[in-house]
């Protein structure tokens, strides 16, 4: 890949995430003029960046790089694979700006799912009216990817993924 | 269990809990986060393993304030 459509991928996911380069390079401990270069194509990050770039965009290394959302949801395994890998990502951004990432090994998802598909975890957050019952039953068909994409009224918007981890 | 609290502009701080106390003091007001701490004890190596360094639960707040919980 060359540095131009990084550029492009990286200009627009931070603007979709609605951060400055400034917020980008606070998070990424880099300085502003180091972003500024990566999205005018002058320079490519550091390869240790890469991971930190992607989680902070919610993306993998691989949308990253190559700029290509990849496809929402695949199924990986027949029914009843091995499930020890399988992680539960929940991506909660707030309207006011506030941010929740929560990496759950799915056999605790499982276990913290009460009888009403309700994840006892979840306390009054925004996730409390999402049947997780329905989500097991789909990671545990073999589905993973984004499950579920939720933007409130509020403006809150709650993402679910379930990732195979190597 | 390791706790990272870091309000912008002040030291950072961090507190590593056994995780035995917290589901002890959790088991009563939340028995299901109580369980699966424990689940995540009894697996710790392996999910750490799993977690490649990612925290368990990152909250990051609109103002920059910064709360980790990781295994």
């Amino acid at each position: 890949m060359d540095n131009k459509s990084f550029s492009e991928t990286l200009i627009r996911l931070r603007k979709e995430k609605g951060l400055t380069q400034a917020d980008v390079a606070e998070r990424l401990s880099v300085s502003p003029q180091a972003v500024s270069k990566w999205e005018k194509g002058d320079s490519f990050p550091d390869v240790s960046l890469l991971a930190p770039l992607a989680r902070l965009f919610g993306v993998s290394v691989d949308e990253l790089l190559s700029g290509e959302k990849p496809t929402k949801v695949e199924v990986v395994e027949p029914e009843g694979g091995d499930l020890s890998k399988v992680f539960l990502r929940i991506r909660v951004d707030s309207k006011e700006g506030d941010k929740i990432r929560v990496n759950l090994p799915f056999e605790i998802v499982e276990a913290c799912t009460g009888e009403n598909g309700k994840l006892e975890i979840s306390g009054d957050g925004p996730i409390k009216n999402i049947d997780f019952r329905k989500i097991i039953e789909l990671v545990k068909k073999g589905v993973v990817g984004e499950l579920v994409s939720i933007e409130s009224k509020d403006g809150d918007i709650v993402k679910i993924y379930a990732e195979v981890v190597q | 269990m390791r706790i990272k609290i870091h309000k912008k502009g002040r030291p950072t701080f961090r507190l590593a809990l056994p995780t035995g106390m917290i589901v002890f003091f959790l088991k009563r007001e939340s028995p299901g986060l109580a369980r699966a701490i424990r689940s995540l004890k009894k697996n710790k190596k392996r999910i750490k393993k799993l977690l490649n360094g990612e925290p368990l639960i990152q909250v990051i707040s609109k103002e920059g304030d910064v709360v980790e919980i990781r295994l």
